[in-house]
């Protein structure tokens, strides 16, 4: 990098607008329910990573004759099983646990890889414009018409059922919509003065892309990856319930959710655990995104 | 402006509205099918009996349905028209026609419109039809005489042409029918099927075939004229046959209706409409036959069998099926290419505990056969000391004493591949196999796959992992059920070929003495017991839902016979 | 507006030969159906026989480009499994899976404006964090298990309305509020938001200063514009509901073409597969026309940048 493009980037830097973190966080203590749903993500992710450390028994281990146990504190229950086991005796606390993993890791990394593919592709279709963006989009258009989970069923059949190809499913059906905002982003960025200016001062296209226009969908983009994240931990639950989830052994929570049901009018427990903790975090990824919508987006500011 | 937000939210209402009601109008020709769902407009609350999963005992002093005559609106004085009887099953029939499909959504359909010469009684033994009387004045001839004055429900006669045209139907590959090979099997010889009269058969096979009654115990009989003069897509959805029944409705997804044919030849059943209903989800099914909206429900899950039996109105009939499961070991792979590897594997599974625990029936299967004559043949018991004793004897050893066995120096590592909700608790099984396996030093994960992938991997180049569970379910002949082990079963996917067993079945293929196939039957038993080529699970036990007002006791075969079904007294 | 219905309808079909074609591809990946139809009994020429009389052993392109041929006449061939008309199979099971659809559709639309309204206007209270905290809830279960639960609550021990199956408008009412109830949540999030931003703009100010009354300046200045997103946002959603009708198909027992498709990917028919996915597709290419013209009309910008 030249010191003459520094300095380009310095002066046009300081014309689009900018805001401090120190105001985010003052943002976040005053609103109650963004406080609440960050509390959930981070102990939801803290389990997630520490689940090995914490885990009181090996998720996996199958004991038929130690099925369906109930909590401690229910009569029968014992301080083996805290949260009781399942209907294969699997420890339901340890699976909750590494299933916070799972279900954390199915969510985000589908949503970088969606968020990634659909950055690039918006920015690029936007930026060039002309056929690069006609192409771009009939795909876009293609894939929105497609139901999600027929293509997942496809994708299932072609590809077998495994966390890696579970992300994957979930990558290509979500990168549509960062790929049109992003796209309809840069179209109206793309006549701002300062990306003007840039092109004035003889900054390359792809240096434009890079360091002046994609800066500024960050937020939008932000927030739609938040709800991403949540609606793919649904999304796993639901192809759980069709059989396509993750393999057997693997605990997550759509998966405990969706093989409790053959059980539900025996034990309530090995449901109402995953349950609540797919409701609480899915509730509490969705009050942070709104919260940093209405934080990022400057209409909406008006206090 | 104002005109404008109008015109937002009108349109926005129009289009949903119309849209949503539009298709309602085309439905095809359902005149609200209320009696599918049965009892939907009263939910008399005397007839909700707390369907609690814990109903406190005292609590449940709810009437039955039927009585509390002071109270019930309804005139039940006189049958003056029957209730339709709901059956509920997993999924709708994927055609009416016989000839396209062997699965049972589509046989305990058909089977009651297109009788056949022979049928299986309650008793699993083949007993006579549309058949009158069999001679066979020699081993390679068959004579089927037939009965005089069958009608089709389209007013045809039956006659030996029908026979004659159904079995040649069954070989045209125009509808690749599953039984074509069933027919290849028996020798038939096609070109020489000999109609003397109206009401005579006679089949000629190149080679003694035992089977021939079992065999077409499959084979429905169909009207050549109706075969003529239909489309494919009416043969599909409005089979003509003899039986007692006619499918007077048929909504895909929905519900099949039957209603009883008042000229029907042969003894009249009870129950005059029966309303087939498909329902995938078990636990759908379930809520249904705790509401009181069915008769019979298919597939109830082992675990809400105490919930049904705890319900009033309802209640748990069980049968010990014809379906074997199994997990086939590939005998080509090392180590299991020892036998003492397998007979391992089947002392280290603890069959009993999955029995008792995950589906609280049932027994070990001991042998592959499902002959009427029990076998002497002793089942695997659940003994791991053995199974650690056979496995270091063959070498598979825990050297370096990490809990994990090694062979040739690599530690074992091996996948069960199962299907997942095909069979009773499929995955669950493998699951706690593998579990069993896992604990005498064979670390061992399950994993569940789609039926198609499965059947993918098993057909052409087999490339199943060395362990997988599967089901099998033809046959009570103790022939057929052995076929499933010979080394040329198409879907020979552990690759057993052991040269006394194919000895033995090649004899006994062509045997007609019922005592001595009674021994070579049981000697096929012992051989498969031993070589080992599968860990026997069990025959699965079918779980059906019944109401208390229908009387029906379960078969083992997975057929409902309708026409010998009762309205409870 | 003539040339832009053209030119959308022109894509549609761009849309819709995109679809076959990934369709296509995809099954034919998957394998072909030969070894799921044929049984123990067949022989190794029968198996030869089949795949030749089914065509499966031509090139994929030739195969392709035959199934394209027909489908423009209508023709999707016949099920493998059976013999009935690809085409008609799924047509018979259409109206169900429209009926679902669009019941839902209208479901969390018209539930989702109320509540919009309510947690924009009356911001930072607690009716806005009592409908949002409703919303966010509603898009944090499964769909599969508000089934359910729906079912044992309504069905089973209130005994309000049917448990399954399709029929009277009973039987629609459990099935649509299940399916509809993740969008409800997304579009009552989505009209709160866009609401917000319109009572931010000048001419809402403007309408303020005029001493219109608030309610005025909400339904008839604010409101008008801020359902045009949702307006596009509810025609994309029909694909995420024709997708989800699969689920709620399965456990209501719904008899809609969602099921059939499913079986007919595990089955690999190929034919109903295409036939039902094409159908999907177009129903949602339709509709999205139609939205796009329905806001070409109504938003004066749209109309002026089209023509």
């Amino acid at each position: 990098m030249t010191e003459r493009e520094d300095a380009q980037d310095s002066i046009l830097h300081a014309i689009q607008p900018r805001r401090g973190r120190a105001l985010l966080v003052r943002s976040l203590l005053k609103s109650k329910l963004a406080l609440i749903g960050m509390v959930i993500i981070v102990l939801a992710a803290a389990t997630a990573l520490t689940a090995p450390l914490l885990a009181p028994a090996d998720p996996s281990r199958v004991a038929v004759a130690e099925r369906l146990r109930p909590p401690m504190w229910q009569e029968g229950g014992t301080s083996d099983n805290i949260l009781g086991t399942d209907s294969l005796g699997r420890d339901i606390l340890s699976r909750m646990m590494y299933g916070a993993r799972v279900s954390l890791l199915v969510g985000c990394v589908s949503v970088f890889l969606a968020g990634l593919i659909g950055v690039s592709l918006g920015l690029v279709a936007g930026y060039l414009g002309g056929w690069p963006d006609t192409v771009l989009m009939r795909i876009a258009d293609i894939q929105m018409a497609f139901p999600f989970i027929l293509l997942a069923i496809t994708l299932m059949a072609v590809l077998g059922s495994s966390l890696g190809n579970i992300i994957i499913t979930l990558a290509i059906t979500g990168w549509v919509s960062y790929a049109r905002m992003v796209r309809g982003q840069v179209l109206s960025l793309r006549e701002k003065e300062f990306v003007d200016a840039a092109r004035c001062v003889g900054v390359p296209r792809l240096r434009i892309m890079w360091r002046h226009i994609l800066p500024n969908t960050i937020s939008p983009i932000i927030v739609l990856a938040s709800f991403g994240v949540s609606a793919a931990i649904v999304a796993e639950a639901g192809l759980s319930f069709l059989g396509l989830g993750v393999p057997l052994s693997v605990p997550s929570w759509g998966a405990m959710l969706s093989q409790a049901r053959e059980v539900q009018s025996k034990a309530w427990w090995p449901a109402v655990f995953p349950g609540l903790a797919i409701t609480a975090t899915v509730f509490g990824i969705n009050v942070v995104g709104d919260w940093l919508r209405d934080v990022l987006d400057p209409h909406l500011r008006k206090d | 402006m104002k005109k404008q937000l109008g015109r937002v939210t009108v349109s926005l209402l129009l289009l949903a509205m119309v849209l949503a009601l539009l298709p309602g109008c085309g439905t095809p020709a359902t005149p609200a099918p209320e009696p599918t769902v049965a009892p939907t407009e009263p939910p008399a609350p005397e007839d909700t009996p707390v369907p609690e999963a814990t109903p406190a005992p005292e609590a449940t002093a709810a009437p039955e349905p039927t009585p509390a005559p002071e109270a019930t609106p309804v005139p039940t004085e006189e049958p003056v028209e029957q209730e339709p009887l709901v059956i509920v099953i997993g999924v709708d029939p994927i055609t009416l026609n016989g000839l396209q499909s062997r699965a049972r959504t589509t046989g305990n359909i058909i089977w009651h419109v297109n009788e056949r010469l022979v049928a299986r009684g309650s008793d699993m033994k083949m007993a006579l039809l549309l058949a009158e009387s069999i001679e066979q004045p020699d081993d390679l001839t068959w004579v089927f005489n037939l009965h005089e004055g069958v009608m089709f429900s389209n007013g045809e006669e039956f006659t030996s042409a029908d026979v004659k045209f159904t079995l040649e139907q069954t070989v045209d590959p125009k509808w690749n029918s599953p039984y074509a090979g069933a027919i290849a099997d028996l020798t038939i010889d096609m070109d020489n099927i000999e109609t003397p009269d109206d009401y005579t058969v006679i089949l000629h096979t190149e080679e003694a075939a035992p089977l021939m009654l079992e065999q077409l115990d499959f084979i429905g009989m169909y009207s050549e004229k109706y075969f003529s003069e239909a489309s494919d897509a009416e043969i599909s959805q409005q089979p003509v046959g003899t039986g007692p029944y006619v499918v007077t409705e048929w909504v895909k997804d929905d519900h099949i209706t039957l209603e009883l044919r008042d000229d029907y030849w042969g003894t009249m059943p009870e129950i005059e409409t029966i309303v087939v209903r498909p329902i995938p989800d078990a636990q759908t099914r379930l809520a249904e036959l705790l509401a009181g909206n069915a008769g019979i429900v298919l597939n109830i899950s082992p675990d809400d069998t105490e919930r049904v039996d705890a319900t009033e109105g309802v209640h748990m009939a069980t049968v010990n099926g014809g379906r074997e499961i199994f997990i086939g070991i590939r005998t080509n792979i090392e180590p299991f290419t020892d036998v003492r590897v397998r007979q391992a594997l089947n002392y280290a599974t603890n069959v009993e505990a999955i029995l008792d625990n995950l589906l609280g029936v049932g027994e070990r299967m001991a042998t592959g056969s499902n002959y009427p004559v029990p076998s002497p043949v002793e089942a695997y018991t659940y003994d791991p000391q053995k199974a650690a004793d056979l496995l270091d004897e063959v070498g598979v050893v825990d050297s370096d004493g990490d809990g994990v066995r090694e062979w040739n120096g690599v530690p074992l590592s091996v996948e069960i591949a199962s299907p997942n909700g095909r069979y009773v608790k499929d995955a669950e099984i493998a699951q706690a196999v593998a579990g069993d396996l896992t604990a005498i030093g064979i670390p061992t994960e399950a994993k569940a796959y789609e039926w198609s992938v499965l059947a993918d991997m098993a057909m052409g180049e087999n490339t199943l992992p060395a362990l997988h569970l599967f089901g099998f379910g033809t046959g009570f002949s103790g022939q057929l059920e052995h076929w499933f082990m010979t080394k040329d079963f198409p879907m020979n996917t552990t690759s057993w070929d052991d040269p006394e067993f194919e000895t033995v079945y090649a004899e006994l293929k062509s045997t007609i003495d019922t005592d001595t196939r009674t021994g070579m039957i049981h000697e096929l038993d012992q051989i498969a017991h031993d070589g080992a080529p599968w860990i026997f699970i069990w025959k699965q036990v079918d779980f059906y839902g019944v109401s208390d007002g229908v009387e029906f006791t379960p078969r083992a075969d997975e057929i409902i016979p309708y026409a010998e079904l009762h309205w409870a007294e | 507006m003539v040339t832009y219905i053209i030119r959308r309808l022109l894509q549609g079909i761009v849309v819709l030969f995109g679809i076959s074609f990934v369709s296509f591809g995809a099954m034919f990946l998957a394998g072909d159906p030969t070894n799921l139809m044929i049984n123990e009994t067949w022989t190794q020429d029968q198996i030869d026989d089949f795949r030749h009389r089914m065509g499966f052993d031509r090139p994929w392109p030739v195969q392709y480009v035959d199934f394209l041929s027909n489908a423009v006449r209508g023709d999707f061939g016949t099920s493998i499994r059976t013999t009935d008309p690809a085409f008609s199979l799924v047509i018979e099971r259409m109206p169900a899976t429209l009926q679902l659809t669009f019941a839902s559709l209208l479901f969390s639309t018209l539930g989702a404006i109320p509540l919009g309204i309510i947690s924009a206007v009356k911001r930072n209270t607690l009716p806005d964090y009592l409908s949002m905290s409703f919303a966010i809830l509603g898009q944090a279960v499964p769909l599969f298990w508000l089934g359910i639960l729906m079912i044992q609550l309504f069905g089973l021990q209130l005994r309000w309305l049917p448990i399954s199956g399709r029929g009277t408008i009973k039987h629609l009412i459990m099935p649509a509020i299940a399916l509809g109830t993740f969008s409800l949540a997304a579009n009552a999030r989505l009209i709160r938001s866009s609401l917000l931003e319109a009572l931010g703009q000048a001419y809402v100010v403007t309408a303020r200063s005029k001493g219109l009354a608030e309610r005025v300046v909400v339904i008839r200045h604010a409101l008008r514009n801020a359902l045009i997103p949702v307006v596009v946002i509810v025609g994309l959603q029909l694909g995420t509901l024709l997708g989800g009708a699969i689920i709620t198909e399965t456990i209501f027992a719904w008899p809609g073409v969602g099921r059939l498709t499913v079986n007919s990917i595990y089955n690999r028919d190929f034919p109903v597969v295409q036939a039902s996915v094409t159908l999907l597709a177009s129903i949602f290419v339709v509709t999205n026309i139609g939205v796009d013209i329905i806001c070409a009309y109504l938003d004066p910008r749209i109309r002026l940048a089209v023509d």
